[in-house]
């Protein structure tokens, strides 16, 4: 394998179009002169949650800026509020601090705030939860949350999700539980989790 | 700072962030009527507002205002957004600006708003605020058509409250 190194500003191709330039950030050109920063999408691995009491996702990269956590028809045994929860280090949860509130839109409205994760309502054990919530990374080690889901079962609904926390350190994993506390106790019984994360 | 191209693992930047997301600089949000993002550039496409336990201090609403050389725009947006309480729910249109409709003093609030470029120099909107309190969740959606290539972003409100309290950056892409 050959290694380039660049370090200092490179300019590889040519300079009209067709070229990666380096300036600190990565920028192509293509043969239509359009200019832009390259970036690149991670997907995990997706897992079944259809047992067990937690979802983990570990070895996340220092260098992730955002993170999509993604759910396709997931549900557990219970009516207890769904977390996302953040963890550092290998590998440590945080369950207390989050400033989260998460909301649930059908005929009416019903609201919670959560503090032991970022919340995504549920309201029945045989609600299946598909949408995605994403995680940004505003600065340090402090991360905050939006999302959007649908919840398929016996009603058909939207649930809204969002919040913040502020890490101890660098984030590395990402886990999804079924609690009315901060440690996992419902069992997933449907569906499956992936994640997605760049830089 | 080192940085690798081979043929095996694409473009690496010190040995780990594969191209990349720009990260602004965060701005503590404790004072002041707006915070402001300027100089983005002309080839993004997508702008995240992270709101990190955003406070004002009354019962005005974020509202988020994008513009471009001449400025930012303070009319002319399809915008909408809503408070989401315990059991109850409070909507508004918007024409200045993207909001929330959000309007509680003592709530902390966090969360994202995506700005994307749909064509040209229009841009949608959507995004979901948490509250520390009363305010449990806030979303909002819209568009907006500048007059020129979008270079600047900025949060204030809908009155004449003062930011007390939180963090805002901006990632762009």
């Amino acid at each position: 394998m050959s290694i380039l190194a660049l370090t200092s500003n490179t300019l590889i191709g040519t300079a009209a179009a067709g070229n990666i330039e380096y300036n600190g950030q990565f920028y192509g050109t293509d043969s239509a002169a359009a200019r832009a920063q390259l970036q690149r999408i991670t997907q995990g691995t997706a897992v079944a949650s259809t047992s067990g009491t937690s979802i983990d996702f570990t070895a996340i990269p220092a260098w992730a800026k955002k993170i999509t956590v993604m759910f396709s028809g997931v549900s557990t045994n219970s009516t207890n509020v769904k977390q996302i929860q953040l963890g550092t280090g290998s590998t440590t949860y945080t369950i207390a601090g989050y400033l989260s509130g998460t909301s649930i839109m059908a005929g009416t409205v019903a609201s919670l705030n959560v503090t032991t994760g970022i919340g995504v309502y549920s309201i029945s054990a045989s609600d299946n939860l598909s949408g995605a919530v994403t995680l940004f990374n505003i600065t340090g080690n402090t991360w905050v949350a939006s999302g959007t889901l649908a919840i398929t079962g016996a009603t058909n609904i939207s649930v809204v999700s969002s919040g913040s926390i502020a890490l101890g350190a660098a984030l590395t994993a990402v886990r999804v539980i079924g609690s009315s506390t901060g440690n996992p106790a419902d069992t997933f019984d449907a569906g499956s989790i992936n994640i997605l994360y760049e830089g | 700072m080192s940085t690798t191209i081979d043929g095996s693992a694409s473009v690496t930047i010190n040995s780990g962030a594969v191209l990349g997301i720009t990260s602004g600089t965060a701005v503590a949000s404790t004072s002041g009527a707006s915070i402001d993002f300027t100089s983005i550039p002309s080839w993004v496409k997508r702008i995240t507002l992270m709101f990190d336990g955003v406070s004002l201090s009354g019962s005005d609403s974020f509202l988020i205002q994008i513009g471009d050389s001449g400025g930012l725009e303070i009319t002319g947006y399809n915008g909408g957004g809503a408070r989401l309480a315990v059991s109850t729910f409070n909507a508004a249109t918007f024409t200045t600006g993207f909001s929330f409709n959000n309007a509680t003093a003592a709530c902390l609030y966090s969360g994202s708003v995506v700005i994307t470029n749909v064509t040209g120099n229009t841009w949608s909107a959507f995004g979901v605020l948490g509250g520390s309190s009363t305010e449990f969740s806030n979303i909002t959606g819209g568009s907006k058509t500048l007059s020129g290539t979008l270079d600047r972003v900025s949060v204030t409100r809908t009155g004449t409250n003062t930011f007390d309290a939180g963090n805002i950056n901006i990632l762009y892409e």
